[in-house]
């Protein structure tokens, strides 16, 4: 990053400042207050006698909370300033700056503290392009503060912006006359509500005043807290690890997000342009942090499970019992200028859903969930085949029907050039990408386990174990390249395999479709040079025409994809590939301070020494926030059994012990400890 | 498109709306539509439980109150537009249990331009 940018954020509320606490309009480096996919404030600019201000240091309290220390004048010629300003911000329900002003002189001394403020009420959408907006705009001054508005039809969104002390108030912000004695000092405490209107005129009205209503009441740092103390504790001797778990964690609970129906938080895919719901993503995190935080998952589900889809819409590519990929809360979704309301355009979310559901059901042994939500796991399961298949050929594929907005490829990798052959060209649609069909084969085995044990229905368990078996017989013969022996990445509408060799085969083996006596194959060419970059494994071969260390999804090093890839080689034996796939990822991460990225470019590890972060990757990042967490379960080998957690670790050769104790589960809490060296298998019983 | 709400929700009671085998058997409660005409609100209530949809001009207490314009409703009605999107520009307002409203309106058809995703591709590739 050559600007740099700071953010605070709580979930729903996030602001991106400059690195003197400022917002002002740049295209190449948002910042704002946003809410509800909405920007509430474009500009927050601090000035003294007309002067701006520079940081000359800054803490990053907690993700909700930083401090700012600043002085005005220019930082190149720097003289020693007689007045400072110290910006406390915080951010929950409303946006507060605790401002306080330190005279240091020895006389006493007069200063105006001006603060200028507007706002665009740009949807996400737009910010990255701007655009005219179609609604009007309005400022109003009344009783000390001033309130900024955008209405569209009934659409209406408000910036209520107020001052603890008073202050002169014109339609660009707020102004104040402060008088100081000799080391005296000035504080107020600005305050930014982003309203939306819910029922009729009335402010904070409907659903969404009582959304406001029980974000006002919450209280932050307890809650961190207690997130913190509810997840198992690790002590390891290898510090980069101690170091991105526990900014895992907390990265963790400063994206979950509620809901407009309140309930529980749910996990969201990265600040600033992903926050909020994601089906992939939501499950994908889930998945990851199931050892260590389960009751991210009941939400989850419960949410998918009221937007699964029940109709057929070509806009929002919605089918009966689909999982929505994105919903989106701001203009756009709202006039249908774009389909996120919700949109439904992945074909993976749907089958992740009911392994999600069956996998959570193995660590908990919360059953009630698994028979609430029968109804909608089978609705899911029966989309596979129905809608899924659109060749009639057995296989998931996908072809967008939106062709204007809808995505072109809807798998994880969803960029336009992520699913090519081996020489570069890229497939027609329909596409049949080979994760898709692994995770379709997981849903079946995992569903007919639920049908059997809970939905008291063997005859569906056997005929879903039949499908299985067929599809992974079927399967084993058209994706597999005899003479390169790899997995097709995909295949293309005339059944022939899209020969690029790429990291979805490592998600095959995640989901246990790949032939036992293939898996060493597969499991070489991940920790092959091709592949594998001394950073991770890239998500394209360096040997295939597109591959690029800088593109999105055709070189680049994604730590949620090593995280399935390393869980993948555990499930099929790969105990010490796995560790090395985990080990370089967290090496990776002490380069971001623990805070993985959502990817890195894929150069060679002895070109670079160091991971280059991809450019306009967002950060924090819910699957890479998640990485670490998976790759703890993989080295540990922990696997959730009837009664107990047992443990079967395999590390890495940095990292000679790990110890992890209070790991939630049906057993209650259990321990894991890991060694070098030998492998020491145990079976923690019940301990609380 | 005079009335489309009150012929979807006479077809409902008549048991006529095919999306209701969406309709999971854990829902219950009752959603009362508060239909905005030029001179009066017209109301009904939808009570959803075991998987059917029970429709009534008169109730209980609801769970959840929906309210807008006919026009609104219309929309709803005949697929043209989904709740999120009137909820979010605010020409339906909800008060109460909103995902009990969000399950109601899953049962609103699909528009007439919608197509079946294997028909689409024999339509497209018949194209080419």
């Amino acid at each position: 990053m050559i600007e740099k940018t700071v953010s605070i954020l709580d979930g729903n509320t996030f602001i991106v400042t400059d690195e003197r606490g400022d917002v002002s309009p740049s295209p190449a480096f948002p910042t704002g207050l946003f809410y509800f996919d909405t920007r509430f404030l474009s500009v927050w600019v601090l000035s003294i006698n007309g002067q701006r201000l520079n940081a000359l240091s800054r803490d990053e309290v907690q993700y909700f909370e930083t401090h700012f220390f600043l002085v005005p004048g220019e930082p190149t010629h720097y003289i020693d300033a007689k007045v400072s300003v110290i910006r406390e911000q915080s951010i929950s329900a409303d946006f507060v700056e605790r401002l306080t002003v330190l005279n240091h002189d020895i006389k006493p001394a007069r200063f105006t503290l001006r603060l200028n403020v507007d706002s665009d009420f740009a949807d996400l959408f737009e910010v990255k392009d701007a655009r005219g907006k179609s609604g009007t705009t309005s400022k109003e001054r009344e009783d000390g503060r001033l309130r900024l508005c955008y209405t569209r039809g009934k659409f209406r969104r408000e910036t209520v912006i107020s001052s603890s002390a008073p202050a002169r108030v014109d339609e660009d912000g707020m102004c104040f006359d402060i008088q100081l004695e000799p080391r005296g000092s000035w504080r107020t405490e600005l305050r930014a509500q982003p309203i939306i209107h819910g029922a009729r005129n009335e402010a904070g009205g409907g659903v969404w005043g009582a959304h406001r209503k029980r974000r006002l009441g919450q209280r932050l740092r307890p809650g961190l807290e207690r997130w913190i103390q509810n997840a198992p504790t690790l002590a390891c001797d290898y510090e980069p690890l101690q170091r991105a778990y526990e900014r895992s964690l907390v990265d963790l609970a400063a994206m979950r997000f509620t809901t407009l129906s309140g309930g529980a938080p749910i996990p969201t895919a990265g600040l600033p342009w992903f926050m909020t719901i994601f089906g992939r993503d939501s499950i994908f995190i889930s998945l990851q942090a199931l050892p260590f935080a389960p009751q991210l998952v009941p939400p989850v589900l419960r949410l998918l499970a009221a937007l699964q889809g029940s109709r057929l819409n070509n806009f929002r590519e919605e089918e009966p019992g689909k999982i929505s990929h994105e919903l989106r809360y701001g203009e756009s979704a709202a006039f249908g200028e774009q389909p996120h309301s919700p949109y439904y355009g992945s074909a993976d979310a749907t089958p992740l859903f009911v392994i999600l559901l069956d996998e959570y059901e193995r660590w908990t042994g919360d059953v009630k969930l698994v028979r609430f939500l029968e109804h909608e796991a089978r609705e899911a399961l029966d989309w596979i085949d129905e809608y899924g298949d659109l060749l009639g050929n057995g296989y998931i594929s996908y072809w967008r029907r939106n062709k204007v907005q809808g995505l072109e490829n809807q798998c994880w990798k969803d960029s336009p050039d992520s699913i090519s052959y081996h020489d570069g060209r890229l497939p027609h649609p329909p596409r049949a990408t080979c994760e898709l069909q692994g995770y379709a084969y997981d849903a079946k085995i995992r569903g007919a386990r639920l049908a059997r044990r809970f939905w008291n229905d063997p005859a569906y368990a056997e005929r879903l174990e039949r499908e299985a078996a067929e599809l992974r017989e079927r399967f084993n013969r058209d994706f597999w390249i005899p003479d390169r022996e790899y997995y097709a990445l995909a295949l293309d509408p005339d059944g022939k395999p899209v020969d690029a060799l790429a990291s979805n085969i490592g998600h095959l083996l995640w989901s246990g479709i790949v032939e036992p006596a293939r898996a060493r194959k597969v499991a070489q060419h991940l920790l092959g040079p091709a592949m594998f970059s001394g950073w991770g494994v890239r998500t394209l071969a360096d040997t295939e025409a597109r591959y690029n260390p800088v593109g999105y999804h055709v070189g680049t090093v994604w730590p949620f994809d090593n995280s399935i890839i390393a869980w993948g080689l555990w499930r099929y034996g790969f105990r010490h590939e796995a560790a090395r796939v985990a080990e370089a990822v967290i090496q990776a991460s002490t380069y971001f301070q623990g805070r993985l990225p959502e990817a890195f470019a894929g150069y060679d590890r002895a070109l670079t020494s160091y991971p280059v972060e991809y450019p306009t990757a967002c950060s924090p990042q819910g699957w890479s926030a998640g990485a670490p967490l998976l790759f703890l379960r993989t080295m540990l080998g922990l696997n959730p059994h009837e009664n107990h957690l047992a443990s079967d670790p395999v590390l890495p050769s940095s990292i000679n012990r790990i110890e992890l104790s209070d790991i939630p589960g049906r057993w209650g809490r259990a321990n894991a400890f890991g060694l070098r060296g030998g492998r020491h298998k145990r079976q923690h019983v019940r301990l609380t | 498109m005079a009335d489309v709400i009150d012929g979807f929700l006479e077809r409902l009671s008549r048991k006529e709306i095919p999306t209701v085998q969406f309709m999971p058997p854990t829902v219950r409660g009752t959603v009362r539509l508060d239909i905005e005409g030029d001179k009066q609100i017209e109301q009904w209530f939808v009570t959803l439980r075991k998987g059917h949809a029970h429709v009534a001009r008169e109730g209980r207490e609801p769970e959840a109150v929906m309210r807008g314009s006919r026009p609104a409703f219309d929309r709803l009605a005949s697929g043209e537009e989904t709740f999120v999107a009137l909820l979010f520009r605010n020409d339906i307002v909800v008060e109460g249990n909103i995902q009990l409203v969000d399950r109601f309106s899953r049962l609103f058809p699909s528009p007439r331009s919608a197509r079946h995703p294997r028909e689409f591709v024999r339509e497209e590739r018949r194209k080419e």
